[in-house]
Protein backbone atom coordinates (compact mmCIF):
# COMPACT_ATOMS: atom_id res chain seq x y z
CA UNK A 1 0.00 0.00 0.00
CA UNK A 2 1.80 3.37 -1.18
CA UNK A 3 -1.50 5.62 -0.52
CA UNK A 4 -1.16 6.62 -4.28
CA UNK A 5 -4.95 6.29 -5.33
CA UNK A 6 -7.42 8.18 -7.39
CA UNK A 7 -9.35 10.94 -5.12
CA UNK A 8 -12.01 9.31 -6.68
CA UNK A 9 -15.87 10.26 -6.73
CA UNK A 10 -16.69 9.08 -3.14
CA UNK A 11 -16.71 12.11 -0.63
CA UNK A 12 -14.17 12.56 1.83
CA UNK A 13 -14.76 11.41 5.22
CA UNK A 14 -14.06 11.21 8.79
CA UNK A 15 -11.05 8.51 9.50
CA UNK A 16 -10.07 8.39 5.78
CA UNK A 17 -6.08 8.46 5.24
CA UNK A 18 -5.14 11.42 3.22
CA UNK A 19 -1.44 11.54 1.38
CA UNK A 20 -0.10 14.79 1.50
CA UNK A 21 2.63 16.76 0.24
CA UNK A 22 4.19 17.69 3.42
CA UNK A 23 3.64 20.21 6.86
CA UNK A 24 3.79 23.07 4.61
CA UNK A 25 0.10 22.69 3.46
CA UNK A 26 -1.09 22.75 6.57
CA UNK A 27 -3.67 25.08 7.70
CA UNK A 28 -4.44 26.41 11.18
CA UNK A 29 -3.17 27.07 14.50
CA UNK A 30 1.11 26.91 14.43
CA UNK A 31 1.44 23.24 14.85
CA UNK A 32 3.77 21.50 17.01
CA UNK A 33 7.13 21.55 16.52
CA UNK A 34 7.30 17.38 15.97
CA UNK A 35 4.33 17.97 13.06
CA UNK A 36 7.29 18.56 10.47
CA UNK A 37 9.20 15.46 11.06
CA UNK A 38 6.25 13.29 11.78
CA UNK A 39 5.44 14.05 8.10
CA UNK A 40 8.23 13.79 6.88
CA UNK A 41 8.18 9.79 7.50
CA UNK A 42 4.87 9.07 6.80
CA UNK A 43 3.22 11.84 4.67
CA UNK A 44 -0.59 11.06 5.92
CA UNK A 45 -3.06 12.52 7.65
CA UNK A 46 -6.61 11.55 9.14
CA UNK A 47 -9.51 13.19 8.45
CA UNK A 48 -11.42 14.50 11.89
CA UNK A 49 -15.04 14.46 12.31
CA UNK A 50 -15.06 18.09 12.87
CA UNK A 51 -16.68 21.34 11.18
CA UNK A 52 -15.21 22.77 8.76
CA UNK A 53 -15.79 24.96 5.99
CA UNK A 54 -15.80 23.31 2.13
CA UNK A 55 -12.99 23.29 0.61
CA UNK A 56 -10.75 23.02 3.85
CA UNK A 57 -10.62 19.45 5.19
CA UNK A 58 -10.45 18.97 9.16
CA UNK A 59 -7.50 16.40 9.56
CA UNK A 60 -5.29 15.32 12.96
CA UNK A 61 -1.89 14.37 12.56
CA UNK A 62 -0.26 11.49 14.37
CA UNK A 63 3.51 11.72 15.69
CA UNK A 64 4.94 8.79 18.10
CA UNK A 65 3.06 8.25 21.06
CA UNK A 66 -0.67 8.81 22.13
CA UNK A 67 0.59 12.62 22.89
CA UNK A 68 1.40 13.48 19.96
CA UNK A 69 -2.00 14.22 18.29
CA UNK A 70 -2.37 17.91 16.21
CA UNK A 71 -5.55 18.79 14.59
CA UNK A 72 -5.17 20.81 11.13
CA UNK A 73 -7.07 21.78 8.22
CA UNK A 74 -5.70 20.93 4.83
CA UNK A 75 -6.90 22.57 1.74
CA UNK A 76 -8.41 19.78 -0.81
CA UNK A 77 -6.17 20.77 -3.45
CA UNK A 78 -3.03 19.41 -1.16
CA UNK A 79 -4.38 16.12 -0.97
CA UNK A 80 -2.54 13.88 -3.30
CA UNK A 81 -4.12 10.62 -2.40
CA UNK A 82 -6.76 9.00 -0.43
CA UNK A 83 -7.90 5.90 1.29
CA UNK A 84 -10.78 5.20 2.83
CA UNK A 85 -10.80 2.76 5.92
CA UNK A 86 -12.75 -0.01 3.98
CA UNK A 87 -10.57 0.34 1.11
CA UNK A 88 -7.78 -1.25 3.16
CA UNK A 89 -10.18 -4.20 3.84
CA UNK A 90 -11.14 -4.89 0.15
CA UNK A 91 -7.63 -5.11 -0.45
CA UNK A 92 -6.80 -7.03 1.81
CA UNK A 93 -3.96 -4.76 2.76
CA UNK A 94 -2.54 -6.75 6.34
CA UNK A 95 -1.65 -10.27 3.79
CA UNK A 96 1.14 -8.32 2.46
CA UNK A 97 2.66 -6.01 5.28
CA UNK A 98 5.96 -6.75 6.59
CA UNK A 99 5.26 -6.87 10.23
CA UNK A 100 2.82 -9.60 10.37
CA UNK A 101 5.18 -12.05 12.26
CA UNK A 102 5.61 -9.57 14.68
CA UNK A 103 2.30 -8.08 15.37
CA UNK A 104 -0.76 -10.91 15.79
CA UNK A 105 -2.86 -7.43 14.79
CA UNK A 106 -2.73 -8.28 11.17
CA UNK A 107 -3.71 -11.90 10.82
CA UNK A 108 -6.79 -11.28 13.20
CA UNK A 109 -8.04 -8.60 10.75
CA UNK A 110 -8.40 -12.19 8.00
CA UNK A 111 -10.82 -13.39 11.19
CA UNK A 112 -12.56 -9.70 11.59
CA UNK A 113 -13.32 -9.61 7.44
CA UNK A 114 -14.50 -13.28 7.83
CA UNK A 115 -17.24 -11.95 10.71
CA UNK A 116 -18.04 -8.90 9.82
CA UNK A 117 -18.78 -9.57 5.93
CA UNK A 118 -20.74 -12.41 6.92
CA UNK A 119 -23.11 -9.80 8.12
CA UNK A 120 -22.64 -7.90 5.26
CA UNK A 121 -21.09 -4.95 6.68
CA UNK A 122 -18.76 -3.01 4.81
CA UNK A 123 -15.80 -2.20 7.10
CA UNK A 124 -12.23 -0.67 7.59
CA UNK A 125 -8.88 -1.21 10.39
CA UNK A 126 -8.64 2.89 11.56
CA UNK A 127 -6.31 3.91 14.19
CA UNK A 128 -2.73 2.56 14.50
CA UNK A 129 -3.52 -0.28 12.33
CA UNK A 130 -5.19 1.69 9.45
CA UNK A 131 -2.85 4.13 9.77
CA UNK A 132 -0.01 1.50 8.99
CA UNK A 133 -1.17 -0.32 6.50
CA UNK A 134 -2.26 2.59 4.48
CA UNK A 135 1.08 4.94 4.85
CA UNK A 136 3.33 1.20 5.27
CA UNK A 137 4.93 3.80 8.64
CA UNK A 138 4.95 1.82 11.69
CA UNK A 139 3.23 2.57 14.24
CA UNK A 140 1.73 -0.57 15.84
CA UNK A 141 2.94 -1.39 19.51
CA UNK A 142 2.15 -4.67 21.55
CA UNK A 143 -0.35 -2.91 23.39
CA UNK A 144 -2.44 -1.45 20.47
CA UNK A 145 -5.63 -2.45 20.03
CA UNK A 146 -7.70 -3.34 17.23
CA UNK A 147 -9.44 -0.33 16.10
CA UNK A 148 -12.86 -1.25 13.69
CA UNK A 149 -14.87 1.23 11.80
CA UNK A 150 -18.05 -0.11 10.60
CA UNK A 151 -20.05 1.61 7.96
CA UNK A 152 -23.42 -0.17 7.65
CA UNK A 153 -25.52 0.75 4.43
CA UNK A 154 -28.65 0.91 6.53
CA UNK A 155 -29.46 0.39 9.92
CA UNK A 156 -28.36 -2.60 11.97
CA UNK A 157 -30.51 -3.98 15.38
CA UNK A 158 -28.85 -3.73 18.56
CA UNK A 159 -29.53 -7.27 17.97
CA UNK A 160 -27.28 -7.78 16.02
CA UNK A 161 -24.70 -5.21 17.31
CA UNK A 162 -24.55 -7.22 20.25
CA UNK A 163 -24.09 -10.52 18.57
CA UNK A 164 -21.06 -8.73 16.96
CA UNK A 165 -19.80 -7.89 19.83
CA UNK A 166 -20.02 -11.07 21.64
CA UNK A 167 -17.81 -12.41 19.09
CA UNK A 168 -15.21 -9.56 18.66
CA UNK A 169 -14.74 -9.39 22.05
CA UNK A 170 -13.40 -13.70 22.17
CA UNK A 171 -10.55 -12.30 20.26
CA UNK A 172 -7.43 -12.26 21.93
CA UNK A 173 -6.93 -8.78 21.42
CA UNK A 174 -8.97 -6.19 22.19
CA UNK A 175 -11.15 -4.82 19.64
CA UNK A 176 -12.43 -1.20 19.38
CA UNK A 177 -15.38 -1.21 17.31
CA UNK A 178 -17.19 2.03 15.90
CA UNK A 179 -20.26 2.01 13.71
CA UNK A 180 -21.02 5.11 10.88
CA UNK A 181 -24.80 6.53 11.34
CA UNK A 182 -26.30 9.26 9.44
CA UNK A 183 -25.61 11.81 11.36
CA UNK A 184 -21.74 10.77 12.91
CA UNK A 185 -20.59 7.67 14.71
CA UNK A 186 -21.08 5.73 17.83
CA UNK A 187 -19.29 2.72 19.56
CA UNK A 188 -21.14 -0.58 18.58
CA UNK A 189 -20.63 -1.31 22.23
CA UNK A 190 -22.52 0.89 23.38
CA UNK A 191 -25.13 0.51 20.64
CA UNK A 192 -25.27 -2.70 21.45
CA UNK A 193 -25.32 -2.32 25.96
CA UNK A 194 -29.02 -1.35 25.24
CA UNK A 195 -28.18 1.42 27.41
CA UNK A 196 -31.05 4.21 26.75
CA UNK A 197 -28.74 7.35 25.65
CA UNK A 198 -26.00 6.42 23.89
CA UNK A 199 -23.24 8.88 22.76
CA UNK A 200 -23.41 9.85 18.82
CA UNK A 201 -20.44 11.78 17.43
CA UNK A 202 -20.85 14.44 15.17
CA UNK A 203 -19.19 16.92 13.46
CA UNK A 204 -20.51 19.23 15.96
CA UNK A 205 -18.97 17.81 18.93
CA UNK A 206 -20.25 14.29 20.63
CA UNK A 207 -23.96 14.68 22.19
CA UNK A 208 -26.77 11.66 23.76
CA UNK A 209 -29.25 10.00 21.31
CA UNK A 210 -31.51 7.25 21.91
CA UNK A 211 -31.47 6.46 18.61
CA UNK A 212 -28.79 6.85 16.33
CA UNK A 213 -30.54 5.88 12.99
CA UNK A 214 -33.03 8.73 13.71
CA UNK A 215 -30.28 11.35 14.07
CA UNK A 216 -29.89 13.55 10.73
CA UNK A 217 -27.03 13.92 8.78
CA UNK A 218 -25.11 17.10 9.95
CA UNK B 1 -0.43 6.42 31.82
CA UNK B 2 -0.86 8.64 34.67
CA UNK B 3 -3.30 8.82 37.65
CA UNK B 4 -4.53 12.18 38.66
CA UNK B 5 -6.49 12.75 41.83
CA UNK B 6 -8.97 15.64 42.51
CA UNK B 7 -10.84 16.81 45.48
CA UNK B 8 -14.03 19.10 45.11
CA UNK B 9 -16.33 20.37 48.13
CA UNK B 10 -19.64 18.63 47.90
CA UNK B 11 -23.13 19.59 49.44
CA UNK B 12 -25.82 17.31 48.33
CA UNK B 13 -25.88 13.83 48.96
CA UNK B 14 -26.00 10.56 46.62
CA UNK B 15 -27.34 7.67 47.46
CA UNK B 16 -27.00 5.72 43.59
CA UNK B 17 -24.29 4.45 41.90
CA UNK B 18 -23.83 4.64 37.51
CA UNK B 19 -21.71 3.69 35.28
CA UNK B 20 -21.40 5.16 32.15
CA UNK B 21 -19.41 5.20 28.96
CA UNK B 22 -17.42 3.03 26.71
CA UNK B 23 -13.95 1.59 26.49
CA UNK B 24 -12.65 2.80 23.47
CA UNK B 25 -10.10 5.15 21.55
CA UNK B 26 -11.94 8.70 22.41
CA UNK B 27 -13.52 7.91 25.06
CA UNK B 28 -14.00 7.32 28.55
CA UNK B 29 -15.93 5.01 31.42
CA UNK B 30 -17.01 6.30 34.48
CA UNK B 31 -18.17 5.07 37.29
CA UNK B 32 -20.03 7.43 39.84
CA UNK B 33 -21.17 6.18 43.69
CA UNK B 34 -21.48 8.26 46.71
CA UNK B 35 -19.09 9.21 48.86
CA UNK B 36 -17.38 8.33 51.78
CA UNK B 37 -17.31 11.68 53.25
CA UNK B 38 -18.68 15.33 52.37
CA UNK B 39 -16.51 15.93 49.60
CA UNK B 40 -16.27 14.75 45.35
CA UNK B 41 -13.51 12.50 44.70
CA UNK B 42 -11.94 12.02 40.90
CA UNK B 43 -9.77 9.89 40.04
CA UNK B 44 -8.68 9.57 37.01
CA UNK B 45 -6.68 6.95 35.25
CA UNK B 46 -5.53 8.46 31.61
CA UNK B 47 -3.88 6.86 28.44
CA UNK B 48 -2.58 9.93 27.52
CA UNK B 49 0.16 11.48 29.57
CA UNK B 50 0.36 15.33 30.15
CA UNK B 51 -2.93 16.94 30.14
CA UNK B 52 -3.15 17.09 33.92
CA UNK B 53 -4.00 21.15 33.34
CA UNK B 54 -6.84 20.45 31.04
CA UNK B 55 -7.75 18.07 33.60
CA UNK B 56 -8.13 20.40 36.14
CA UNK B 57 -9.79 22.88 33.61
CA UNK B 58 -12.77 20.14 32.79
CA UNK B 59 -13.39 19.28 36.17
CA UNK B 60 -13.22 22.80 38.15
CA UNK B 61 -15.75 23.60 35.06
CA UNK B 62 -18.11 20.45 35.92
CA UNK B 63 -17.95 21.11 39.51
CA UNK B 64 -18.54 24.61 39.50
CA UNK B 65 -22.32 23.62 38.88
CA UNK B 66 -22.55 20.21 40.77
CA UNK B 67 -22.61 19.35 44.46
CA UNK B 68 -23.29 16.02 44.71
CA UNK B 69 -20.79 14.06 47.63
CA UNK B 70 -19.73 11.62 45.05
CA UNK B 71 -16.40 9.68 43.83
CA UNK B 72 -15.82 9.65 40.42
CA UNK B 73 -13.42 6.73 38.91
CA UNK B 74 -13.07 7.67 35.55
CA UNK B 75 -11.01 5.53 32.55
CA UNK B 76 -9.94 7.73 29.79
CA UNK B 77 -8.86 6.58 26.69
CA UNK B 78 -7.67 9.73 24.62
CA UNK B 79 -11.22 11.92 25.16
CA UNK B 80 -11.75 15.29 23.91
CA UNK B 81 -12.84 18.04 26.92
CA UNK B 82 -16.17 17.83 25.35
CA UNK B 83 -16.94 13.95 25.59
CA UNK B 84 -15.76 14.34 29.63
CA UNK B 85 -18.21 16.71 30.25
CA UNK B 86 -21.09 14.86 27.93
CA UNK B 87 -20.10 11.58 29.94
CA UNK B 88 -20.15 13.09 33.09
CA UNK B 89 -23.33 15.33 32.72
CA UNK B 90 -24.48 11.63 31.70
CA UNK B 91 -23.30 10.09 34.73
CA UNK B 92 -25.15 12.53 37.25
CA UNK B 93 -28.16 12.35 35.31
CA UNK B 94 -28.43 8.22 35.71
CA UNK B 95 -27.36 8.37 39.03
CA UNK B 96 -30.48 10.72 39.71
CA UNK B 97 -33.25 8.16 38.02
Amino acid sequence: MNGRHDLGPAPIRPHDLLRVRGAGDLMGDEPPAWVRGALDLAPFVVVRRAASAPPLIPVGVRGAGRAQRAAAFIPRAAVVGRMAPEDLAVARAWRTTSRAMAFPHFALLEAVATTLEAAGLPWGPVGSLGFELASGHPCLTQTSDIDLLLRPPAPISRDLAASLCAVLSDFPIRIDAQMDVPGGAVALSEYASGAARIVLRSSDGPRLVTDPWQEDMP
Amino acid sequence: MDVLNFTYPGETRVSHRAHVGVVGSGDLEILLEPSPDGAAHVRVRTSVDGYAPIWRKVLDRFFSRYKGCVSIEINDFGATPGMVMLRLQQAVEEQGQ
